[in-house]
């Protein structure tokens, strides 16, 4: 195993890597002076902690200044091997997958209080991101913090209009980016997490620790945090080709609601958890989306997809989007509560498996078109709310809608409004 | 040595599983010899994984001669060819394990087949050799002869001469199995390694078959013998010491009593059946009377922690009737087995939807007992999708025909020629696999298979099903089962009519009182529990689950802390009382947080800042008083009082689930993060007040002094209570903070804050401790703000003693309203008393309708002794005295216009903000709003009807703000609460002397506001006519309103507070009525629009 430690031992003496009391995994494609300077902020880490980095590619030198630490920093080593690639055969998620549960296997291994991973590039501070996730886990306070990115307005819808106003009003804790990708985890945490995969029938039925570690603190009561984390780099938009991004991010939070059926059916208020650092806000917002293709995606699989989502979605839903189909590109506009009970429909049915759980989710895809074509055309109007204040207002409805699924779920009959 | 681990990963798995009971041989055959096998089995894995079930037991699989269903075995670790091999039961094991399921096989060890190699070395071996001693021998069979016989239909005797051992053997069951020897050392050892062989195999449990007789004595009913219970125990340390996650059922077909010491002290089995439980339902729901049922769960002894009952409706062997009475042995046999061939043994042959004639809400019925009752389901194959049996079969066997798949030949199960299968399918009209099978069932919404799915699915999420304690109620309605279950957090009430018709059920609650019932299946709300009792009406056969819930915060009421950073409590309340924390709390948190508190009154306007004015830090809990100055945006600032805590790990956790409401702010200290919240909410801030008061202590604020006074009466009310006087939070929503303390004290912290004398402390003291008026809560003290440069002080809390009462009178009227809304609505309303229901103070001189005696009832008696508390009130209010803040004085000309004027100007007021609010009103009632708008210019020259002249009367301290929700119902009788007046009005004006009549008007508006908002919410929630429904709310109020007011003229009449004449007293009381109906107005637009439709409709049925 190479071995590389900051400052003390340069890569030539490298020896393999038994123990660390923090374990950091780079998923994210971070360049040599970024990791450099993580590496430095990390050896500032106060009590002489043993520090491996887990990265692919080729370890980092140590630069000069990295020498000149005091006793009480701490070490930095690299442990590449240790980390699965994300470039290897499989889906893009399955590796993904993989990558982090080699982290928290390595965290295991090395016996480490925590793991941070970092997946996303940050457009300032990427160098301290993993010093200021790993501070707060390891005074032992808290098993898990998510980051919270300053977005712009059509950034990271998939996340804001679904996954993280579902899981708030599932589990009951009101965060940005439940899934991540960059995280802080404790060593508790990553010990449940890696128990019940084993004893589970964990990612081989899809389980992923992107979808499961969020949803996993919260219905074990472990501590949560939000870091404001800056903003992320995101990759543009491609509206025309959602639908596999679709079924492979939701795939995964579906079972997990299923896994989890006890846990969120006794949460019934949401709460904010702790924030740490200062909010950023994103210096211009000014980008626009033309909704008629989006819009014209709705329609055609209104269409279309009739057949199938009257196997999902209840008459009421089904008339209610008949009515959306009829109305102009510009005129497009999907109520909350529709969309609500629509993402808590498709949830229900990934349980019931009506269809193939993959053809479901990707008939899912024009739904979600729809609504961001309403989430466009809200934005624009005149009097038009902030974006965090409409997402704000969506996330109440998914709570607002949670009986609805309560319901649904424990008595799933199909003849129902 | 490392145990070995188990599949399931809680070592208790067992409390929350659904067991599913089946025989390999009759589940599915894979190679088309008529025999159900492995393969099958593993093929129908997807199918018990659908249904829900989590464990398998199946019933004996291994080599035998098949002379009692496999339960006569021939060796103990090997797989019966028949059903496949060894590798086959692993590979189904792990398809078991892949899908969460675990395994329950059987551990017949009581007895072998007399085809056991065991047997036949026995009984050639000599004489007390070991061989011979692996069985009981005897050359007589006067031995034991005080055991009874079991299988009394099939066997003379326990005991069976073997001509080649030359002596009689042993056998409490069939003469083919001769029962092990377990006084010999070797058979505990033999059976420890047949035990250990598939426990390393991965089984997750046995059955231990027969397990009362493995021990005999001589002069016993050789049944449940301590040796016996020796024996389990070396098999349970085996377990213990080898293994994880394992589990011991006993099969103990005994009185739950003497099953109690299988469980010992959790070191014998971890589960027995409950074999009486069984029949008793069956009576219960045949004699439709819950007895039979409360009675044998009385008789059920308490059991270990990891111990767990084993429930089942049916299973494999006949419905034992051993554990009844002669007499219910024959009316069961009556009830249920009208034909003797359904007979056998002590029991009954027959399945489950065969028993109750097929009627699917009889099955329901059962199934819900079986899943909510405390301990664990068993399913027998074939119940859940109801199958039925053949009693023309022999044996048992009527109850183990093969599994229905399908409509196809043999039923989907075998692919063999009908006549080789072990047993015919079931193929009649109404029973048979053409009618009844999974595969139908699968595909129809509405099938029993569909519905047995669902609930298996919901009881799992509830733990409190599997390990909850069980409380039977006890309604008057006998054929009604009521069950409360309770574990940790879940407290779930169970519901089930017994009868064959509807049955109504009122259910004592109290003691639940404020939870809310959601019923479980579709999640829906029903009301929240009163003091009263709890009506039900339940169709026939039904059931509820209804898991009782904390009412939760109303929507606005909860906190988004979501993108606040959190403030620095680094250096405590200094940090947080200084520099950007204190900016932030300030201008963001404070600003945010208060207008989603009940108690803050300035909802309507919009805050500017706020601004922390003085705060006192306690000594002893992380705990601040806190002045509070809140800006507006138009108007005058207001003062409030604000305890603040800071609750950091999982003290903060806690509140964040309990309540987010009170959540002010996220903060860190040290790293540790934590919330500041409301400190109300932390029981140590909650009795530092109050021994603040006891001690007459005090503590310095930043810049004043913040001392309790203790009352005259606090001693005598403290009595010799416990030092720790558990705390507990009001849960009435009001304008300020309750905390109990025991049974002994209220504290009320007064939120907004005026300084100067606070009306309801200067009330209660002078009630108290000068005129010894007993109507209210005794004055025990109070808390006072004294600032510095000698201004006024502030009242910030004051001390009563807690009255033991059954609610407040609000909350009993609208109960008792909710009662006669069922009886009235239904009947048409007399047609004749219509003209009769004018104003109530005519009404009031004659006698009490008798169509209103009938149907209001007992609610006229207490509107009267109201009325007569009323007037006592004021006549100790207006009682001599030198104190010149109650001194009774005249209402002079002056007095009189001035309260025309008050009135007229809080009219118009009320009219301005009405039409200003108009289009923000909710739809319904804009309509009525803008109705009485039109009615402004009566209204307000309605005022002048007092004329120029002064009335002859007086003026005395009222209690101003006087209504239902101010008085609490003790027995028959009231107490008057809470005199510190109108919130909204500054307190210079509510210490102002007024006219009594004010205080009148006050509850004759309550109880028009009852009978409305009773109305409304009736009508809402049962989808009724309201115009229809109307005249049965005026009926009730114009009632109530004239006995109170009948009795409280009686009881102040000729006091000088009083107008002497009725016209004049009229008069007054007009006015009074319309300005407190406008106050209501003004207040609903501030804080619950949506209810503003009650005064409006006050309003507008006032004559004017």
């Amino acid at each position: 195993m190479a071995t590389n430690s900051i400052p003390a031992s340069p890569p030539e003496e490298a020896k393999p890597i038994e123990s660390a009391d923090l374990v950091i995994g780079i998923l994210a494609d971070l360049s040599p002076e970024a990791v450099t300077t993580m590496c430095q902020t990390l050896g500032t880490l106060p009590g002489s902690l043993r520090i491996a980095v887990l990265q692919n590619g080729d370890p980092v030198n140590p630069s000069p200044a990295n020498r000149s630490a005091t006793p009480q920093s701490s070490t930095v080593s690299f442990a590449p091997s240790l980390l699965a690639k994300p470039g290897g055969a499989g889906t893009a998620p399955l590796n993904m997958a993989a990558a982090y549960q080699s982290v928290f296997a390595a965290g295991e291994k090395l016996g480490s209080r925590a793991c941070c991973i970092l997946a996303s590039r940050l457009e300032s501070e990427t160098g301290r991101s993993a010093y200021r996730l790993a501070e707060p886990l390891l005074n032992g306070e808290l098993d898990l913090v998510v980051p919270r990115y300053a977005r712009h307005r059509f950034e990271g819808l998939l996340n804001s209009s679904i996954v993280a106003p579902l899981m708030r009003a599932l589990y009951g804790k009101r965060l940005s980016n439940p899934m991540g990708p960059d995280f802080g985890v404790s060593r508790r945490l990553v010990q449940r997490l890696v128990g019940r995969e084993r004893t589970g029938r964990g990612a081989a039925n899809g389980l992923h620790p992107l979808a499961s570690l969020t949803p996993l603190a919260l219905c074990e009561n472990l501590h949560v945090a939000e870091l404001h984390l800056g903003t992320r780099s995101y990759p543009p938009p491609d509206w025309t080709n959602t639908a596999s991004l679709v079924a492979e991010i939701l795939g995964p939070v579906f079972l997990d609601i299923e896994r989890n059926a006890a846990c969120w059916q006794r949460m019934r208020v949401s709460a904010a958890v702790p924030a740490i650092g200062e909010p950023v806000s994103v210096q211009s917002d000014t980008a626009s989306l033309d909704t008629s293709r989006l819009v014209e995606s709705f329609a055609l699989a209104n269409r279309e997809l009739q057949e199938i989502w009257s196997l999902i979605l209840p008459p009421s839903t089904l008339v209610e989007l008949r009515k959306l189909s009829r109305l102009r590109s510009e005129e497009f506009q999907m109520p909350d509560d529709v969309w609500v009970r629509i993402v808590y429909d498709f949830a229900l049915a990934h349980r019931l498996r009506p269809i193939n759980r993959d053809h479901l989710l990707k008939s899912m895809t024009p739904l979600y078109l729809g609504w961001v074509a309403s989430y466009a055309h809200d934005l624009e109007r005149d009097n038009a709310v902030p974006p965090d204040q409409r997402l704000e207002r969506l996330a109440g409805a998914f709570e607002a809608g949670k009986p609805y699924f309560v319901s649904r779920w424990r008595w799933p009959d199909r003849f129902n409004p | 040595m490392a145990k070995l681990i188990g599949s399931a990963e809680d070592p208790l798995w067992y409390k929350d599983a659904i067991i599913y009971e089946l025989h390999v041989r009759a589940f599915k055959d894979s190679n088309a010899d008529g025999i159900g096998d492995f393969p099958g089995l593993i093929e129908k894995m997807d199918y018990l994984e659908d249904l829900g079930v989590t464990c398998l037991w199946l019933l004996p699989f291994f080599p035998s001669p098949l002379k009692d269903d496999g339960y006569d075995i021939s060796d103990y670790m090997n797989v019966h060819p028949r059903y496949g091999t060894t590798d086959d039961f692993r590979a189904f094991l792990a398809a078991a394990h892949e899908r969460d399921l675990q395994v329950i096989i059987e551990l017949v060890v009581n007895h072998t087949s007399d085809q056991h190699p065991w047997f036949q070395a026995a009984r050639r071996a000599p004489r007390d050799s070991p061989e011979r001693n692996f069985y009981v021998w005897s050359d007589t069979e006067a031995k034991y002869k005080d055991a009874r016989i079991i299988f009394s239909d099939a066997e003379r005797s326990n005991w069976t001469w073997d001509p080649v051992a030359k002596q009689y053997y042993w056998h409490r069951f069939f003469s083919h199995q001769p029962d092990l020897n377990y006084d010999n050392p070797r058979v505990v050892e033999e059976v420890l390694k047949v035990m250990r062989y598939w426990l390393d195999m991965g089984v997750d449990g046995l059955r231990v078959d027969a397990i009362p007789y493995l021990v005999e004595r001589d002069g016993t009913s050789c049944e449940n013998l301590p040796e016996t219970h020796e024996v389990i125990k070396k098999l349970r340390r085996e377990i213990d010491a080898g293994y994880s996650s394992r589990l011991l059922l006993a099969e103990a077909n005994q009185w739950p009593s003497d099953v109690r010491p299988y469980f010992g002290d959790g070191d014998q089995c971890h589960m027995a059946f409950h074999f009486p439980l069984m029949p008793r339902i069956y009576m219960g729901l045949r004699q439709e009377d819950r007895l039979p049922i409360t009675d044998i769960i009385a008789q059920t002894p308490d059991i270990p922690s990891n111990c767990q009952w084993g429930l089942f409706l049916r299973n494999h062997d006949e419905l034992t009737l051993e554990m009844v009475t002669n007499d219910e042995r024959d009316y069961m046999y009556i009830a249920y087995s009208a034909d003797p061939r359904m007979r056998i043994n002590l029991g009954i042959r027959r399945r489950l939807a065969p028993l109750v004639d097929n009627n699917r809400r009889r099955i329901e019925l059962l199934n819900s007992l079986l899943l909510s009752f405390p301990g664990t389901p068993i399913l027998y194959y074939g119940d859940e999708i109801g199958m039925g049996d053949n009693i023309y079969l022999g044996d048992r066997n009527g109850v183990r025909t093969p599994m229905q798949w399908n409509a196809d030949r043999n039923a989907g199960f075998s692919t063999a020629v009908p006549a080789r299968l072990y047993s015919p399918v079931i193929m009649d009209p109404v029973w048979g696999y053409q009618a009844i099978n999974v595969e139908a069932q699968q595909g129809d919404p509405s099938s029993l298979l569909n519905w047995m799915r669902n609930m298996i699915a919901l009881r799992k999420l509830f733990r409190v099903f599997g390990r909850g304690t069980l409380k039977f109620l006890d309604p008057a309605n006998r054929k009604v089962l009521a069950y409360l279950r309770q574990y940790e957090d879940e407290t779930v009430l169970c519901i089930a009519n017994l009868s064959r018709f509807a049955q109504p059920v009122d259910l004592d609650l109290a003691e639940l009182e404020g939870m809310v019932p959601v019923e479980m299946l579709g999640y829906v709300e029903f009301p929240p529990i009163g003091r009263q009792p709890y009506r039900f009406t339940l169709a026939s056969y039904s059931f509820l689950w209804l898991e009782l819930q904390q009412r939760t915060q109303p929507a606005e009421t909860k906190m988004d802390l979501a993108g606040q950073a959190s403030l620095n409590a680094a250096a405590g309340w200094e940090s947080i009382f200084d520099g950007a924390s204190r900016q932030r709390l300030e201008a963001l948190s404070l600003p945010e947080y208060l207008p989603k508190q009940r108690w803050f009154a300035g909802k309507s306007r919009q805050i500017k800042t706020t601004r922390l004015v003085d705060w006192a830090v306690f000594e002893t809990s992380p705990a601040a008083l806190l002045l509070l100055e809140v800006e507006f945006d138009s108007g005058p600032a207001d003062l409030y009082l604000l305890p603040l805590g800071m609750s950091f790990g999982d003290a903060a956790r806690e509140l964040e689930q309990s309540a987010p409401g009170a959540i002010i702010a996220p903060v860190v200290a040290a790293k540790n993060s934590g919330v500041l919240h409301d400190a109300v909410f932390s029981d140590q801030t909650c009795l530092e007040l109050l021994s603040l008061i006891e001690n007459d202590s005090e503590f310095q604020a930043r810049h004043g002094r913040i001392h309790g006074l203790r009352g005259s009466g606090f001693r005598k009310i403290q009595g010799h209570a416990d030092p720790a006087l558990t705390v507990k939070r009001g849960s009435a929503e009001q304008s300020n903070t309750s905390i109990l303390y025991g049974d002994r004290f209220i504290l009320k912290l007064l939120r907004r804050q005026e300084p100067g004398p606070n009306p309801d402390a200067e009330i209660g003291r002078y009630l108290t401790e000068r005129v010894k008026f007993d109507r209210i809560p005794p004055f025990a003290g109070e808390i006072e703000y004294q600032p510095e440069a000698d201004r006024e002080p502030f009242v910030l809390g004051m001390l009563q003693g807690l009255v033991a009462n059954e609610g407040d009178g609000w909350k009993w009227t609208i109960e008792e309203l909710d009662r006669y809304f069922e009886t009235c609505a239904p009947q048409r309303f007399p047609e004749n008393i219509n003209a009769e229901l004018g104003d109530p103070l005519r009404f009031s001189e004659l006698p009490t309708l008798a169509t209103a005696r009938d149907h209001v009832g007992i609610y006229l008696d207490s509107a009267a002794t109201l009325g007569r508390r009323t007037a006592e009130l004021h006549l100790a209010l207006a009682s001599p005295t030198d104190d010149p803040a109650f001194e009774p004085e005249p209402m002079s000309a002056l007095d009189q216009q001035t309260l025309v004027a008050d009135l007229r100007e809080h009219a118009s007021r009320v009219f301005e903000m009405l039409k200003e609010q108009l289009p923000l009103l909710p739809d319904e009632a804009v309509e009525m709003a803008a109705a009485v708008l039109s009615r402004r210019t009566r209204i307000l020259d309605h005022f002048e009807a007092l004329g120029p002249e002064p009335l002859r009367t007086r003026r005395i301290r009222i209690h101003g703000d006087y209504h239902l929700g101010q008085v609490l119902k003790v027995k028959t009788d009231f107490v008057i609460l809470d005199f510190e007046g109108e919130p909204a009005r500054p307190l210079a004006q509510r210490r102002v002397k007024q006219c009594p009549l004010k205080d009148v008007a006050g509850m004759l508006r309550s109880f028009s506001y009852a009978a409305y908002s009773a109305l409304i919410n009736f009508t809402t929630r049962h989808g009724g006519d309201m115009a229809r429904t109307e005249p049965w709310a005026r009926l009730w109020e114009r009632s109530v309103a004239s006995e109170f007011l009948r009795a409280y003229r009686e009881t102040a009449h000729g006091a000088d507070f009083l107008p002497p004449g009725i016209d004049d007293f009229r008069k007054l009381l007009d006015i009074f009525l319309v300005d407190k109906a406008l106050y209501e107005v003004r207040y609903e637009l501030n804080a619950r629009p949506a209810w503003l439709r009650i005064p409006l409709l006050g309003i507008m049925s006032l004559e004017l």
